[in-house]
């Protein structure tokens, strides 16, 4: 269970990244976002998803719009806010300190 | 085929199967509960919600109308487990999710009519409280004896659910409500059913059932008439109550007494201190009033219908009878003590002129009794009063009887009263006072006796005994008909002849003279009372 328990907190940490960075290419709705994640091969269920999203709306960071649907409720499209631009470059920057620190400790 | 249930998700209607929607509806409070800010909470489950929405519309078209249990499982997959949902803080605590908290869960207590015999009380009763069904069996059957065991088993099978839907049954048992678990409840119950169908314990059940029903009808009309008459007997009961407790005016029995006063002027005189004669009333109204509280309550719920009860009601109103009874009890053994012991003073009375041959003895009016009182009582009988200080007792005792020893009228008297000792009772007897009037050839006795408030009711007497000497003649005047004791040896009858006569003391005992002598008297008193009222009104 442990080693679960370690691979979730890393991938948690890279998600909130992840996510932003794919609502910073076109705005998206969770749907997509999951596609995308998955295209990728990072797994991860709608459940986690909402929560977050709504976080980091409340958090300005993300804004949103409505869009009627055919087949259903409509749908909320996620798109980065100036803040959220900052926010995200900004994470760029330590995921690529990161980045380098981790390749060179492991080598 | 399975009943489905209508279900409003995020404003779009869908059918979905019971089962499904126990499974679903339990899922989303999961999810809900994770999340532990209000302001974020709603606006995430109605994403939630939204997109589960969204996966069944998908799943919707002309051939298949109904969200079915694995749809569900396929939603709940999708969107992940509640425990994937967590907040960022929480993280670290779920290592253990999947094993904990089988039965920390609530259970209900249902009848389980598949595993039960007659009707499955025992069965549920085992399943809720987790022990085995023979050992509930079993001591249903060693209570049973006096048939209270099958009045409680029949109370039971009418008032307590059958588990009839799976989640019902998961629920008596205390599991966790998911998709795995009710699967596993439907084949089961499948495979009971076809072995249970043909064993004759079905059809019994079904008879069973059907009385029950029959039973539970009657059941209501009785209650109500029943709840009706309580209600009445309620009613009654507290206007009684009230006037006589509240009352000013009340009239109290004692044995053998009446009393004039009011319920708490008696408390007073007869507690020796505020606090018994408190806690005996607090006792009292407990004892008293709480059934009438009780059928009142009762009454009213068994008239209009009303199911349930106010939580711990009826079992702190039994507690609060139960301190009243004790409050009496110890209350009135207290009392009791204060008259364990008796005391009593005599008094030879000083007479003005104790040589002469004929006594008068008379009763000096009273303003307090004459009015209680009615002549005839068999029995010996004091009254009671109370004024400011003192506390009235009414109509001392007399008696007379012949003198062996003196050759001249003399008069005794006795002063007698209770205590919690010797000491006491003394005292309180000497604080007794009697007035008696002594003039030349009469005696006025006072119609009644005192004592002060503090020495309270302590069952005080006061006897008088006139010793009248052979060949002595006393007169009684109709007024001692109040004092005069009713088991007089000496009088063979009582009536009211024997008044204002002259009775003189022979050899023997003090008999009536000669029946001409009487005639010859009442004639002359008659006419003495006849001329003093035709002077009077000319």
């Amino acid at each position: 269970m442990k080693i679960e328990n370690t691979k979730a907190q890393m991938r948690k940490g890279i998600l909130e990244y992840c996510i932003l960075a794919i609502i910073a290419k076109k705005e998206s709705y969770p749907s997509d976002i999951i596609e995308e994640l998955k295209t990728s091969k990072m797994i991860v269920v709608e459940g986690t998803l909402y929560p977050l999203l709504t976080r980091l709306k409340n958090a300005e960071i993300l804004s949103y719009r409505w869009e009627e649907s055919t087949s259903g409720p409509p749908r909320k499209y996620y798109s980065l806010t100036t803040k959220g631009a900052s926010f995200l470059s900004e994470l760029t920057s330590t995921w690529s300190e990161l980045h380098k620190a981790v390749s060179k400790i492991t080598k | 085929m399975n009943k489905t249930v209508a279900v409003n998700i995020a404003g779009f209607i869908f059918n979905i199967e019971e089962e499904a929607y126990s499974i679903l509806s339990d899922y989303l409070d999961s999810v809900r509960s994770k999340f532990s800010d209000e302001n974020e909470r709603d606006e995430i489950m109605r994403d939630i919600e939204a997109r589960i929405a969204e996966l069944f519309q998908n799943k919707i078209n002309l051939s298949k109308e109904v969200i079915v249990l694995s749809d569900v499982q396929e939603i709940i997959s999708i969107m992940g487990t509640p425990e994937e949902y967590t907040d960022e803080e929480e993280y670290q605590e779920t290592s253990s999710a999947q094993s904990s908290k089988p039965k920390t869960r609530k259970k209900k207590l249902f009848r389980d009519a598949e595993n039960g015999i007659i009707s499955g009380v025992c069965s549920g009763l085992a399943a809720y409280m987790g022990i085995d069904v023979l050992l509930v069996r079993i001591a249903f059957v060693i209570f049973g004896f006096g048939g209270t065991g099958i009045i409680g088993y029949f109370i039971l099978m009418l008032i307590v659910p059958e588990a009839k839907t799976a989640s019902d049954k998961l629920k008596m048992k205390g599991e966790p409500i998911n998709v795995e678990n009710i699967k596993q409840v439907f084949h089961t119950s499948k495979d009971e059913f076809k072995r249970r169908s043909h064993k004759t314990k079905e059809k019994a059940r079904i008879v069973a059932n059907n009385g029950a029903d029959a039973i539970r009808k009657i059941f209501k009309v009785f209650g109500r008439i029943f709840g009706f008459f309580l209600i009445a007997f309620a009613v009654v009961s507290s206007i009684v109550f009230f006037s006589l407790f509240l009352g000013e005016s009340g009239v109290i029995h004692l044995n053998g007494a009446v009393a004039n006063i009011s319920f708490s002027e008696f408390i007073n005189i007869i507690f020796p201190n505020e606090l018994q004669g408190n806690m005996m009333t607090i006792g009292l109204a407990l004892v008293m009033g709480i059934p009438v509280l009780g059928a009142m309550f009762v009454g009213t719920k068994l008239l209009l219908g009303i199911k349930g009860s106010i939580k711990g009601f009826s079992v702190a109103a039994t507690c609060c009878w139960i301190i009243g009874g004790i409050l009496c009890a110890v209350t009135g053994l207290q009392l009791a003590l204060e008259f364990q012991d008796e005391g009593s003073v005599d008094y030879n009375i000083e007479l003005a002129n104790n040589t002469v041959d004929t006594l008068f003895l008379d009763v000096s009016h009273d303003q307090f009794f004459s009015d209680n009182i009615s002549y005839g009582n068999g029995r010996e009988f004091q009254l009671l009063t109370v004024d400011d200080e003192n506390i009235l007792f009414g109509y001392p005792t007399l008696e007379i009887r012949k003198s062996v020893s003196d050759t001249n009228f003399s008069v005794q008297l006795i002063k007698e009263s209770r205590g919690s000792n010797f000491k006491q009772a003394l005292t309180k007897a000497e604080n007794l006072k009697y007035d008696i009037i002594s003039t030349n050839d009469s005696l006025t006795f006072s119609p009644y006796f005192t004592t002060k408030t503090e020495d309270k009711w302590r069952a005080q007497t006061t006897s008088i005994i006139v010793w009248v000497p052979e060949g002595k003649t006393v007169h009684i005047s109709k007024g001692m008909d109040r004092i005069m004791s009713h088991s007089d040896h000496i009088f063979q009858s009582h009536s009211d002849k024997m008044m204002d006569h002259f009775k003189t003391m022979t050899k023997e005992s003090l008999n009536r003279i000669s029946l001409e002598e009487e005639r010859l008297y009442s004639i002359i008193s008659e006419s003495k009372s006849f001329i003093k009222s035709a002077l009077r009104h000319p």
